[in-house]
């Protein structure tokens, strides 16, 4: 699988780490991290990084309107979600803003791998 | 203390984690047995701090809903809901309610039910909806796209033209076509296959992605025929962005074949157009442009 510099977005500190260093083990390099919605928007402005994970809950906006910031800034941005949110309405409105996959809490590490290499296949751009 | 020690052998006999916090300070004045053997002595902590990590009060708490705004004196409501806790990565189902300490403090007390493998189930058909929903989503795609070119195919693209046109006739909104045909591309299939054919068609199809503003929409006509939508714009622009488009085109290196040209035709929306007027203009121009050499826009 291709090593990805990531943004991830969670308004606990504590998630962060932990996906950081899952991410980390799979190989990929958290480039940034943001625990609420405009700096995540700013971070990805600055960072942009090749796949952003990213919570709904956030404390300013939530995380599906975020996803729709960062693709009228960057329509091939890769944006996976990994929520505590699993209400069906919720999955489909965050896949009709345009996430490219959904993982739910406690995040597990083969599942993170297989969505990231599932989006990395279906829409595999590439910063680079 | 003896209405104390009866909230205390009440609450140690459940089966589930049980806290309660002072409502002014966040301070852990009391958890049962079951807590304390399964995640340690928090007394006398915070509770954000303590047991869900945090640095200042959960933007969840349930306090301000517990308690009289008026009176800061407990409300008679029980609040339920569910959570993940990131500091043990479970899930909990979890029930609170305002009450009085026996020392008079004002508490709030909360059952925590561990819910995580009920849960687990939950997500893994969430996640599936999911996978539903990009399936859907890569399924709408497909159809209304070109599979060869990657434009909106013919079907979607009569669709884009009715709402331009319709916005139009309701807005007063400029819109305006380009019809655009690849010049002798029968020759092109004919001279270097039907490959090569294909070859050209994405690359001329790249070019006209690559010339247009966000809001101009192309698509596959059929065969070696384009039509692009240009919303918000009068007859003249379009014939500007056509003429650029022609240029890009002739001027590009095509690997597999000699040089390829376009001819295209313009037509601005009027008064009383529907779809079938306005591409009978655009056709007509187009018509014309290829009567008169080829490689250039008419309107």
């Amino acid at each position: 699988m291709r090593a990805c510099k990531v943004l991830v977005v969670d308004d606990s500190l504590i998630t962060v780490r932990k996906i950081s260093q899952i991410l980390e083990d799979l190989g990929h390099t958290v480039t940034g991290y943001a625990l609420n919605g405009i700096d995540a928007i700013e971070k990805y402005r600055e960072l942009k990084p090749d796949l952003v994970t990213m919570d709904i809950t956030l404390p300013d906006i939530n995380g599906i309107q975020v996803v729709q910031n960062i693709l009228a800034f960057d329509k091939s941005a890769l944006i996976i979600m990994i929520t505590s949110h699993g209400q069906e309405q919720m999955v489909i409105d965050s896949i009709d803003a345009g996430a490219k996959g959904y993982v739910m809490k406690p995040v597990k590490p083969d599942i993170l791998r297989d969505t990231i290499e599932q989006v990395l296949s279906n829409y595999g751009g590439s910063h680079d | 203390m003896i209405e104390g020690d009866l909230f205390k052998s009440l609450f140690d006999v459940i089966p589930f984690d049980i806290y309660v916090v002072d409502v002014v300070s966040y301070e852990i004045i009391y958890m049962n047995r079951k807590m304390i053997e399964s995640r340690g002595n928090f007394i006398g902590e915070r509770c954000f701090e303590r047991i869900y990590g945090e640095e200042k009060p959960c933007y969840f708490c349930k306090i301000p809903q517990l308690i009289d705004g008026t009176t800061s004196r407990p409300l008679d409501k029980t609040i339920t809901f569910d959570l993940f806790n990131p500091m043990d990565d479970r899930w909990y189902q979890i029930q609170e309610k305002a009450m009085t300490w026996p020392d008079g403090r004002i508490t709030k007390y909360s059952i925590a039910v561990d819910i995580s493998e009920l849960k687990e189930t939950q997500n893994r058909l969430a996640e599936a909806h999911a996978q539903l929903a990009l399936k859907n989503k890569a399924l709408e795609r497909l159809s209304i796209t070109d599979n060869l070119t990657g434009l909106f195919n013919r079907l979607h693209i009569e669709d884009v033209l009715e709402n331009v046109l319709y916005s139009s006739r309701r807005y007063g909104h400029p819109s305006s076509i380009i019809m655009i045909d690849i010049d002798h591309f029968k020759q092109v299939n004919d001279t270097w296959g039907h490959l090569v054919g294909d070859e050209v068609l994405v690359q001329v199809s790249d070019i006209f992605r690559r010339s247009m503003r966000k809001s101009d929409v192309p698509g596959r006509w059929g065969g070696e025929e384009f039509l692009i939508v240009c919303q918000d714009t009068d007859e003249d622009s379009a014939y500007l962005m056509a003429e650029k488009i022609c240029h890009q085109v002739a001027n590009a290196e095509f690997p597999s074949a000699k040089a390829i040209t376009i001819s295209a035709g313009v037509a601005g929306f009027r008064e009383g157009d529907d779809r079938v007027k306005i591409i009978q203009r655009s056709d007509s121009a187009l018509y014309r442009a290829k009567e008169l050499g080829r490689n250039r826009v008419e309107r």
